[in-house]
């Protein structure tokens, strides 16, 4: 079906647009261009959180090892575009071909577990996860194909015909950082990303998902493949997870195993649950705050102590993580269903409570 | 020839018989009843024909090809449509996209979208509610919804199992005239029902199931005239 935009919506587009091309310069003239970079990471992790999405928050697959995908992407990028192995092919293949790569993974990856469900099924994929880091970690013999924990090196920037986005650009007079650069190829494929959960949401296919959660029995007797169903969710999460790595690699320059743990999984999955599963916007904000939150409290963690105790009692990192602890524990007890629920996660977890409430 | 053929069906669940050598068919155009006490094995009887449950033994012929041989998934597009008991809905899906499910498999939008249109006005209580939950909707009101569903399956061969369970009486009536309806539409319909009596009024035949076997069949009127079946059916 198809609905019309009111005036208002199409104006709230335009502004937000508006808003979103001129966030760096904002960024970076009031705090400098590490910020723009945090939030060129912003960037990625929205891109992997609305991947993951697909398979946790659309089809209910909890899947604790998607930071894998983002590893095949990475990888791909990186060993075709670097002089590890003196392959230099553009970002227009390597790309794409890291995303296939990572949606073949997907596949090799649901296979064997479309009989699990819940907690088995995370387990596995736990494994899986760890399985891909650790291949990345030991494949440098006999043959050094990853160059193992050293990670490769020298990974080539994004190049786009003549301009390069490793390396600043004269535009208008204005010199633009590599940062500023990449910001704007993420935000394109950050909406490209948006618009395909978005359109998936409200097909037929993001609808066979939500039946296949409520009722494998139901659903297949309404005529949906599960396994197929289930293999398409895999891989199209994978998909964006492996575009995410790839322009990860490019940006980063380097890749080593070490930035694929699992706590990155968990990380994922955590701005998936407090945003609100399977509502996209929510999804974005959850991506968004986990990833700046941390880096605020980095910068206000340390010199708070030095001013009201005269030093370094608790190390920055540490705080850092016990408050993210404590906000995800109140998170949890205040609005399970995250920041922004969809309609139907809101509805499950009233069904939760009513039950809840009858036992007594 | 009959549009399913049931011979000698039996079904295990692990060491218990559930249906002990079943014979039973369905002609095309008609509306069978089959009635029978709780654990008599109506349900899982229904179940073995839409391949939800693997028989032990016998055979079930539909539209001149033996099941057994597609997996269960392909029922829909051959036509063999169920509402299970208890509806089946989905309750986290709208009342529309509940409706949209059924025609999962189909490609026709525009014929698909007339027909959602004309389960609105069956059931305009559901045209009300297009954007509800329908976990959100009365338990008449989801048996509509699941009607209306199989409805939009298209189906060849309809099986309700228990449609009037837990409704009230005057949601009951309504659900029969339903019924009706889609058979008068040339549906062949598989009704299964405690409610002996209504179900016996709307349909052509009927067979009684007792513990695992069919004990009686004939025209459904000759059933509801049936000393044993008014003793032990009808509560006269």
């Amino acid at each position: 079906m198809s609905k019309a935009f009111d005036s208002k919506q199409i104006g709230l587009f335009i502004a937000s647009g508006i808003a979103l091309c001129v966030l760096p310069f904002v960024v970076g003239g009031a705090l400098g261009n590490s910020w723009v970079r945090i939030v060129d990471f912003a960037l990625l992790y929205v891109m992997l959180a609305l991947g993951l999405n697909i398979v946790v928050g659309f089809a209910g697959l909890l899947d604790l090892g998607f930071i894998a995908f983002y590893a095949v992407g990475a990888y791909t990028y990186a060993l075709l575009g670097s002089p590890h192995f003196g392959i230099h092919w553009p970002f227009y293949v390597t790309i794409p071909l890291g995303a296939l790569f990572a949606a073949f993974f997907g596949i090799l990856l649901g296979t064997p577990v479309l009989r699990l469900k819940g907690d088995y099924l995370a387990i596995v994929t736990l494994g899986f996860g760890e399985i891909i880091r650790i291949f990345m970690n030991n494949l440098n013999a006999p043959v050094n194909i990853t160059n193992g924990p050293q990670g490769i090196n020298l990974i080539d920037p994004i190049r786009v015909g003549a301009a390069d986005l490793g390396s600043p650009i004269n535009l208008f007079g204005m010199s633009l950082p590599p940062v500023y650069l990449y910001y704007y190829l993420f935000l394109v494929l950050t909406v490209i990303v948006v618009i395909m959960a978005s359109r998936l949401q409200h097909s037929r296919i993001g609808r066979a998902w939500v039946a296949l959660r409520e009722d494998q029995i139901a659903a297949s007797a309404m005529g949906i493949n599960i396994r197929n169903i289930k293999l398409l969710a895999f891989a199209l999460g994978a998909l964006s997870g492996g575009v995410a790595g790839g322009l990860f690699s490019a940006f980063q320059g380097f890749v080593s195993p070490e930035s694929f743990s699992l706590l990155e999984s968990i990380m994922i999955l955590a701005m998936i649950v407090l945003g609100g599963m399977g509502n996209i916007a929510g999804v974005i904000l959850g991506a968004v705050v986990l990833t700046i939150a941390p880096e605020i409290l980095r910068d206000v963690i340390g010199p708070l102590q030095m001013k009201t105790m005269g030093r370094m009692l608790i190390d920055p990192e540490n705080a850092r993580m016990l408050l993210f602890g404590i906000a995800m524990v109140v998170m949890m007890l205040v609005r399970p269903e995250g920041m922004l629920p969809s309609k139907r996660r809101k509805a499950e977890f009233k069904d939760a409570k009513e039950a809840a409430a009858q036992k007594g | 020839m009959s549009l399913l053929e049931v011979k000698n069906l039996q079904v295990a669940y692990g060491g218990i018989q559930a249906v002990r050598g079943v014979d039973f068919h369905i002609n095309q155009g008609e509306l069978v009843t089959l009635i029978g006490a709780n654990g008599a094995g109506k349900t899982t009887t229904l179940k073995t024909l839409i391949g939800m449950v693997k028989p032990s033994g016998g055979s079930i012929t539909y539209d001149g090809k033996l099941n057994g041989t597609i997996p269960s998934h392909d029922y829909v597009r051959h036509g063999l449509v169920m509402v299970p008991e208890g509806r089946g809905i989905f309750s986290k899906l709208t009342v529309e996209e509940n409706l949209q499910m059924g025609a999962y498999y189909r490609n026709d939008k525009a014929a698909i979208q007339s027909e959602i249109e004309r389960v609105y006005e069956l059931f305009p209580r559901l045209k009300e509610r297009y954007k509800q939950l329908a976990g959100t909707l009365s338990g008449g009101e989801q048996q509509m919804v699941a009607m209306g569903r199989a409805m939009l399956s298209k189906p060849k061969l309809l099986l309700l199992d228990e449609p009037s369970m837990g409704l009230a009486p005057i949601i009951v009536e309504k659900i029969f005239e339903i019924i009706q309806m889609i058979a008068k539409e040339g549906v062949t319909m598989l009704l299964v029902e405690q409610n002996a009596k209504l179900a016996l009024e709307v349909s052509q035949r009927g067979y009684v199931m007792e513990s695992g076997r069919i004990t009686m069949g004939g025209p459904a009127r000759e059933l509801l005239d049936d000393e044993r079946v008014r003793n032990a059916y009808l509560g006269e």
